[in-house]
């Protein structure tokens, strides 16, 4: 088991994880007391929620065969369970798949620094964090706005189903059916009175948690996404500062003393002391200022001349080393953002695939529903509802996979931005390399059959528009 | 570092015999050369004989469609076979170039333990391989015995002989079986052979990437040595590629046209015969046997297309940054070629890949829409 020290990853996300255990997911770490007994009891948790969600999900099942009869009752009945069957999918999926989980978050636990860095790295490190929480705080809103208007959409209209009228087999009647969220077989009567009670309180958990655990994972996915976005402003930011520091190695550069100073507002000479340069298990080659350049360093450089430096503005060799460390710390930060985002593609592309298998099929039925709305009443909304609730959903992650996809490849951008001909011949060849390996944008894909770009989301929007447009001229 | 535990060539050993036996697979010298001959000429004799009874058959019924669907399954799959076979015999000098290539030792600077991510490749093409070939079999058996089970004495394919049938019921049913058994045994071990031969490309280039990651530019006249082998291993693998894709292209291509049919009539069969039947058993059967012909072909082109790709991202994971400039250019270099995925393509026309592979099946379902449409109007 791990020690519990939140760092990384885990100590930015430790609201959403809070949230995704105490939705019922199967995530066991990341508790301070871990003894047995409390691990038993949270599993027991887990699989409690578990045998809830499988129970619920089973009796709409059943719901859906015995009313198969009726067309409208059909595919209602379908969408209904075709929703509840993604939330049941997420659920399992992490249960399965949550040791990949586990690396993702745990990959960002010693990631490299350089003392000229730590101030933009910071910086952007913090706007990450703004924007997970801003996420969080949305996906929490609209998670409970929804529950709260089903729930009360439940209590709008009547609670009525048409069926066959048992004497005369050519006419409907309407039949009443419980008030519930979700229509359900229940082996008891839930019409009125205690069961019916908490029945409905059941529902209205089934239908809160259901929620909870597809939203809660997708925040956690984008969340992901945000932090490799923002790792990815950061290099592109000090794309330029290091093209004009590796320039000091082969040309005059005038106040070549100001380069090495590093840009904090509380500037310190003990640059070096920072949490994150602990011995490393995982990642072997990672990059460690403290072995580089060895205990304390003075940030601010003293340009001597004729001092016996090294190159045209005489630095001294721990100058020079800090130059080509520069590069060095780049370069790692570059290929641990790449191992991030590959790790986040193994971890949630499986879940990704199979979201879009369901979406489409349930956005097809909806289309197909969409068709026979009539008026302003509750049928309308309920339809609106799923239907947005859907489309929200895959534009949730659509949006954020774009931006890393942008943002991947303007990082040549920024390589070419920066005045790379004034830099050193080596700085020539880390321009050129990098700008190669950023032509191809980072991208995740769903177990590599699509990628997940805006483009995507407008084809789903797209196939639902058109799918509606032939189904209402065919009426 | 090199290693002869192993030589790539045995790899498709199986393979070689059975397609020696039934005299298809090139010989180096010519012992023995009679037999050989005369058995591959048995085989495309009766293959061509099953072929124009078909076409009698097909001719016949060309007014009923459930009829002529029937027998334009199995004419499709001849068809295909016939093709691949031609392509093969045309093409089959380029196989002894192909073994020359996987003996070179180019192939072989590979330490121990990364032996291993190509042995699991192999295992699991193995594998895939049995279950294939155990499915034609089973496919094969059920031909057999759905005329001896069902009421009426049927022969076992459809199709239109110059005789009377019932008075030479047994000799034609014997012969029917045989020509299925050649069809089934000499179409799954082409397959079977060119999905081997990928399965080594691609886990060839897994090996490379594995050494471009954990390449250490730390003393650069033995690094450029070492990344000069990376090199040469990686051309040497793109000619492989390019050598498996010119014998076998032409035939994949017709796997593809054909499967599109293939998959749409054996779905529109399935719709059309009553479920609790054997016929019905024996029809998923095939059904599965089609299926996984063509998306084998997708899956392992695929993965080769995206092994290739992820070259360039591995060797931009090793410490380059410490190397010499002479290095960094060779890597710019090379990093320029590995931009380009090697992609398998059929008859230069469509690659090999998933994207391929769902194309097919949905062209498949919108004919299959069609078929069935048609069909509810006819009855």
């Amino acid at each position: 088991m791990m020690k519990f020290k939140v760092s990384g990853l885990v100590a930015d996300l430790m609201p959403n994880i809070r949230l995704i255990q105490g939705s019922g997911h199967f995530m066991l770490n990341y508790h301070a007391d871990n003894s047995g007994a409390l691990h038993t009891l949270r599993l027991g948790y887990c699989c409690v929620t578990l045998v809830f969600m499988l129970l619920q999900y089973g009796c709409n099942f059943v719901n859906l065969v015995l009313e198969r009869g009726d067309v409208n009752d059909l595919a209602a009945n379908t969408i209904t369970v075709l929703f509840f069957t993604h939330c049941i999918t997420k659920f399992v999926y992490f249960a399965v798949r949550s040791k990949l989980f586990y690396r993702t978050l745990g990959i960002w636990n010693q990631p490299n620094s350089h003392p000229l860095f730590v101030e933009s790295n910071n910086r952007y490190h913090a706007l990450a964090l703004k924007k997970m929480r801003r996420l969080l705080y949305i996906i929490i809103v609209w998670t409970s706005f929804s529950a709260i208007a089903w729930t009360s959409i439940t209590f709008v209209g009547e609670s009525v189903h048409t069926t066959k009228d048992p004497e005369n087999e050519n006419l409907t009647i309407s039949e009443p059916i419980p008030r519930l969220l979700v229509r359900a077989w229940y082996p008891w009567n839930a019409m009125s009175g205690m069961p019916h009670m908490l029945t409905l309180i059941f529902q209205v958990y089934y239908v809160f948690f259901a929620l909870a655990h597809a939203n809660l994972l997708d925040s956690l996915f984008c969340s992901w996404l945000i932090f490799a976005c923002e790792q990815l402003q950061h290099l592109k930011e000090i794309m330029k500062p290091l093209m004009e520091l590796s320039a000091t190695l082969d040309t005059y550069v005038p106040k070549s003393a100001d380069l090495f100073r590093a840009p904090s507002a509380t500037s310190q000479d003990n640059l070096i002391e920072n949490d994150y340069n602990s011995k490393n298990e995982d990642l072997k080659g990672v990059y460690s200022t403290r072995q580089e350049l060895g205990g304390h360093f003075r940030g601010a450089a003293l340009q001597n001349f004729g001092a016996g430096g090294v190159g045209p503005n005489g630095l001294t060799k721990k100058q020079e080393l800090m130059v080509r460390s520069a590069i060095k710390y780049w370069v790692e930060r570059h290929k641990h953002v790449v191992r991030l985002v590959t790790a986040i593609g193994d971890a949630y592309g499986v879940a990704l695939l199979l979201h879009m298998l369901t979406s489409t099929i349930m956005l097809t039925l909806l289309a197909y529903q969409a068709t026979k709305i009539t008026g302003v009443d509750k049928y309308a909304a309920t339809v609106i509802g799923y239907l947005l609730f859907a489309l929200a959903q895959v534009f949730h992650f659509c949006i954020f996979g774009n931006r890393l996809i942008e943002e991947s490849s303007s990082v040549m951008e920024a390589a070419y931005s920066c005045h790379w001909y004034d830099g050193s011949e080596e700085a020539k060849t880390f321009v050129q390399i990098v700008c190669q390996q950023c032509q191809k944008a980072m991208s995740i894909s769903g177990a590599k059959f699509f990628t997940i770009s805006l483009d995507l989301f407008a084809s789903v929007l797209g196939a639902v528009v058109t799918y509606f447009m032939v189904l209402v001229q065919l009426k | 570092m090199v290693t002869k535990t192993l030589c790539l060539c045995d790899i498709i050993q199986t393979e070689r015999k059975l397609l020696s036996f039934s005299g298809f697979y090139p010989r180096r010298d010519n012992t023995g050369i009679f037999f050989y001959f005369t058995r591959a000429l048995i085989n495309t004799l009766v293959t061509f004989l099953q072929l124009f009874s078909m076409i009698g058959q097909m001719v016949i019924d060309r007014k009923d469609l459930s009829k002529l669907t029937d027998t334009l399954l199995y004419f499709m799959t001849h068809v295909t076979f016939l093709v691949k076979l031609i392509n093969f015999g045309y093409y089959r000098r380029n196989l002894l170039t192909i073994e020359d290539d996987l003996r070179a030792g180019i192939l072989y600077s590979f330490s121990k333990n990364q032996l291993g991510i190509l042995i699991s490749k192999i295992d699991s093409c193995n594998m895939i391989a049995k279950i294939f070939r155990l499915s034609c079999v089973l496919c094969i058996l059920f031909y057999s015995f759905l005329p001896l089970l069902g009421e009426e004495k049927g022969l076992p394919l459809p199709g239109w002989l110059p005789y009377d049938t019932d008075k030479f019921y047994y000799e034609t049913v014997i012969f029917q079986n045989f020509s299925v058994c050649v069809t089934a045994f000499n179409n799954s071990t082409i397959d079977i052979l060119t999905w081997k031969l990928i399965t080594i490309a691609s886990g060839e280039m897994e090996i490379l990437k594995v050494n471009l990651r954990d390449l250490v530019h730390k003393d650069a006249s033995k690094t450029k040595k070492i990344f000069r082998s990376f090199i040469e291993r990686h051309n040497a693998l793109i000619n492989l590629v390019h050598k498996i894709e010119f014998v076998f292209s032409k035939g994949i291509f017709m796997q593809f046209l054909s499967s599109v049919i293939i998959i749409c009539f054996t779905g529109f069969q399935l719709l059309v015969v009553p479920m609790a039947s054997i016929q019905f058993v024996f029809l998923v059967m095939y059904f599965f046997c089609m299926m996984c012909q063509v998306a084998m072909y997708c899956w392992y082109g695929h993965e080769v297309m995206t092994t290739s790709d992820e070259l360039g991202k591995f060797c931009y994971m090793s410490n380059w940054y410490d190397s010499d400039i002479n290095i960094r250019k060779s890597i710019t270099i090379f990093l320029e070629k590995t931009k380009k995925p090697v992609v398998l393509t059929a008859g230069k026309f469509v690659t090999l890949s998933l994207a391929t592979l769902t194309g097919i099946l949905r062209s498949s379902y919108s004919y299959f829409a069609v078929l069935q449409h048609l069909y509810q109007q006819d009855s």
